[in-house]
């Protein structure tokens, strides 16, 4: 697909917004203050994507290079306006609860709620590996760490999450 | 895949608008806005060529069209500049983008040395301001060839890259 992107195919274009959009904005909504941020700060990576597409040198590293480029723009973004960090992100699972929630709804809505009170570093590496489902070496190009920092950072983020969700009476 | 702000959303995902995106991309991605700025560039590059040209080999011009000559080519090289920004920075070229505007800068170079050179044999007037501008016509238009030459040589190692990935994964 980012062979076809740099050739300059629009439906390749096309198909990578429709197979990215979500992971983008699940990624940046975890960084930003609300979902209108983060829709603003995706937007703004999509403009960005397209612009630095010639300049993307190897196009099998496609998904490192874009959760890169949204992690500069959120990062961008947080730097110029700190409010627009201040995580409200389990307030927003709560108020989109429905009466009746699925199971898995219910164990994603947990699941988000614990990554809401988590650091940002942990917040982040938890993000890309188990909900973006980035590889360790993918992570690493995106947060530009080496891979051991990368699995540390995995075991201290688990280890938080479980902490605060037991805090929460939630059995892990 | 939903789309749509105000559509209902899943548990934890609350709201994000696909179609904005798909829209943003599809206009980022428009081709006239492409041939229009490449079309800025040589024209505004072949304008100060020509102008630069008069101003150099005209020495017995008055002092008030020599400054009109200078502040023309000003405003062509601010136009140039402007153009290869938006090339460069906003509306970079793809491959096959390249390979369309390098045909277009090809022609209007060739063009342009074409009509200088028939300037300078037809008008002895303006023979020397002719001459220099179908030199630098032809510099222009060869360095137009080389870029299309990479233009195309990019493309096919792209599609040969495409056929490699698509065969590795079957």
């Amino acid at each position: 697909m980012a062979v076809r992107c740099q050739v300059g195919e629009a439906e390749a274009f096309d198909e990578l917004v429709q197979r990215f959009h979500l992971p983008l904005w699940r990624y940046i909504r975890r960084l930003s203050a609300d979902s209108g941020t983060a829709d603003d700060l995706v937007q703004e990576v999509w403009l960005k994507v397209i612009r630095g597409f010639p300049d993307l040198r190897d196009p099998t590293r496609l998904s490192p290079w874009l959760f890169r480029i949204a992690r500069f723009t959120a990062i961008d973004r947080l730097r110029r306006d700190p409010e627009a960090s201040e995580s409200r992100l389990a307030s927003e699972a709560e108020a989109s609860c429905d009466p009746e929630p699925l199971e898995k709804e219910e164990r994603e809505a947990v699941l988000y709620e614990g990554l809401a009170d988590l650091p940002r570093v942990e917040r982040e590496v938890l993000t890309l590996f188990y909900l973006e489902e980035l590889s360790l070496r993918e992570v690493a190009e995106v947060l530009e760490i080496p891979a051991g920092t990368v699995k540390s950072r995995l075991f201290r983020a688990r280890r938080q999450l479980k902490t605060r969700l037991e805090e929460k009476g939630i059995e892990s | 895949m939903k789309s749509g702000a105000s559509a209902k959303a899943p548990l934890g995902q609350p709201v994000f608008d696909l179609e904005r995106a798909r829209r943003l991309v599809a206009d980022q991605l428009d081709p006239r806005s492409r041939v229009l700025y490449t079309l800025l560039f040589c024209v505004s590059v072949l304008f100060t060529v020509a102008i630069g040209s008069l101003l150099v080999t005209e020495h017995g011009l008055p002092l008030r069209t020599r400054l009109a000559f200078l502040a023309l080519v000003g405003i062509g090289s601010a136009w140039t500049a402007f153009a290869a920004w938006v090339l460069s920075r906003r509306r970079p070229l793809l491959a096959r983008h390249r390979i369309v505007s390098g045909r277009l800068a090809l022609g209007g170079t060739a063009m342009f040395t074409l009509a200088a050179i028939g300037m300078a044999v037809a008008n002895p007037a303006l023979q020397d301001g002719a001459w220099t501008a179908a030199g630098l016509g032809s510099c222009l238009m060869l360095i137009a060839r080389l870029y299309l030459r990479q233009a195309h040589r990019r493309h096919q190692e792209l599609l040969e890259l495409r056929s490699r990935l698509e065969a590795q994964l079957g």
